[in-house]
């Protein structure tokens, strides 16, 4: 994989080279030539503005320029000569004019380039790179897992719910107890984290302070309840529709108080840490065939 | 990440990112069409009747067994259009690692760069680093006429460590390629933080 891997550094002495020439070339109505230098500047540094702004005035096509000085704002939307020359190019009378003096364009020369410093103004674009912590981890021992179960097996017990399930906002399934055979639970966990965490938006947007913490949706013969459990997690509620909702809510928010305790204790110790040494090199190469295997497993 | 240690369940979140109609959907069409039906969930589309999506798709891998350990991967897509910036973020909450999936027409450069800036600002906003942030990203449509050079591509969109993949998604060319590394990625990650 490592070949696949960028190395290339900026030329920057090079690319400079290249704009100069590209300018000049454009300023003499060098137009392919100076299309050709530009081009190269951007491949060697694709945050000059300046190249690109150049670019749309050598550019073969209304559509191209208008490309080209799109990617100028996408760098710098601050960047006037651009938003002008955005403006000149949409309020043209007629495309059929463009066609006329055998295809090339003549933009104004409000939107011609000066040749400033470039980059000057420019924003870098962000950087991603793989290494570090992330996303919060949730880890359950299998006591907690245990307790969790317990106390959704006791909510189903009361309420008569169809099942109950625990999820998080990342939509992912923690827990499910309850007839959730042939229900995909799955799936279900994706919907409801998006659909109460579309709430939270929602409250946001209405300029609720508080976030929505109750969804209920109802249906003919099932309802469906979605509460928060604290700021990560999801618990919803499945039942028929003679379960009194006011019940099912009691219930919720008793589960809520239940289960608070057990998720706030800490991370797994002694008996998990020969499982964290699982997923070793070896693991990463047992899921790499692992996975070449799923793939290829249909193929003809 | 989420480890349920009763279940031995290792479960992460890759999220595909990118501007409207860069491919993201295609990706995982492509994935779920070519897995073994045992392996995988099924693949749930929010779209719109144009067929555009509007929350999420999202597609479960399950793997058997390896090291005493079940590892699942959640693969999500966000709707690219701008109008679901905010559903954008909410797809992107808990996500172990990223796609960035870039349509390599030379006029949607600008749609790229803007993409990008968004899923940055959006990591951020969610106490997500983005420079951590495990990502994987694909160059697709590279069968269209007038794709961009790669060498722009790399220079807008890869840092030196970033894995960077030609695609063409319609075709399943570097779809899997691109999951992989996306996958090797996130659970070097969850190797660390072990």
């Amino acid at each position: 994989m490592t070949d696949r891997l960028q190395t290339k550094e900026p030329s920057p002495s090079l690319a400079d080279q290249a704009l100069e020439a590209g300018i000049q070339a454009a300023r003499t109505g060098q137009k392919k030539f100076a299309r050709q230098l530009l081009l190269k500047v951007t491949e060697l540094d694709p945050m000059r503005e300046e190249a690109w702004l150049w670019l749309s005035w050598v550019a073969e096509s209304p559509e191209e320029a208008l490309a080209y000085l799109q990617t100028v704002l996408a760098l710098n939307p601050d960047n006037r000569q651009a938003q002008e020359g955005i403006r000149w190019l949409q309020n043209r009378p007629s495309p059929e004019k463009d066609r006329g003096s055998g295809g090339e364009h003549e933009p104004s020369l409000a939107v011609a380039p000066t040749a400033g410093p470039p980059g000057a103004e420019m924003e870098p674009l962000p950087v991603m790179s793989p290494s570090g912590e992330l996303a919060p981890t949730l880890v359950l021992s299998v006591e907690q897992a245990e307790a969790i179960d317990r106390c959704l097996d006791s909510i189903a017990a009361n309420s008569g719910a169809h099942c109950i399930i625990l999820a998080d906002v990342a939509g992912r399934l923690i827990a499910e107890r309850g007839h959730t055979s042939g229900m995909n639970t799955q799936v279900l966990s994706a919907l409801a984290a998006g659909e109460l965490v579309a709430t939270h938006e929602l409250a946001r947007l209405v300029g609720e302070p508080a976030r929505f913490r109750l969804l209920l949706n109802e249906g003919e013969n099932h309802n469906v309840y979605l509460s928060d459990v604290g700021e990560q997690l999801i618990l919803i509620i499945v039942f028929d529709t003679k379960t009194p909702i006011g019940m099912v809510r009691l219930l919720l928010k008793e589960a809520v108080k239940e289960l608070m305790p057990i998720l706030m204790q800490s991370p797994p110790t002694t008996s998990e840490t020969t499982i964290d040494g699982a997923i070793d090199r070896d693991f990463a190469q047992l899921l790499e065939s692992e996975l070449d295997a799923s793939f290829q497993s249909v193929k003809d | 990440m989420f480890i349920n240690w009763k279940l031995r369940e290792l479960n992460l979140k890759i999220v595909y990112y990118g501007p409207a109609l860069s491919g993201k959907t295609t990706n995982l069409q492509y994935i779920y069409a070519r897995t073994n039906p045992k392996l995988r969930s099924e693949l749930v589309s929010l779209k719109t009747q144009e067929d555009r999506t509007i929350f999420f798709d999202f597609l479960q891998l399950e793997l058997g067994e390896i090291k005493g350990l079940k590892p699942k991967f959640n693969l999500y897509t966000v709707p690219g259009q701008v109008m679901y910036e905010a559903t954008r973020r909410l797809v992107l909450q808990g996500a172990d690692g990223v796609v960035f999936v870039v349509d390599s027409q030379m006029n949607r450069l600008a749609d790229n760069i803007h993409a990008f800036k968004m899923m940055h600002r959006h990591l951020l906003g969610l106490g997500l680093d983005p420079q951590r942030m495990p990502c994987v990203v694909q160059f697709n449509k590279r069968d269209l006429p007038n794709p961009a050079p790669i060498p722009v591509l790399q220079r807008l969109f890869v840092s030196d460590s970033t894995p960077w993949f030609e695609s063409v998604a319609t075709e399943g060319v570097g779809v899997f390629e691109t999951l992989k590394a996306a996958i090797g990625l996130v659970v070097s990650m969850a190797q660390q933080q072990l």
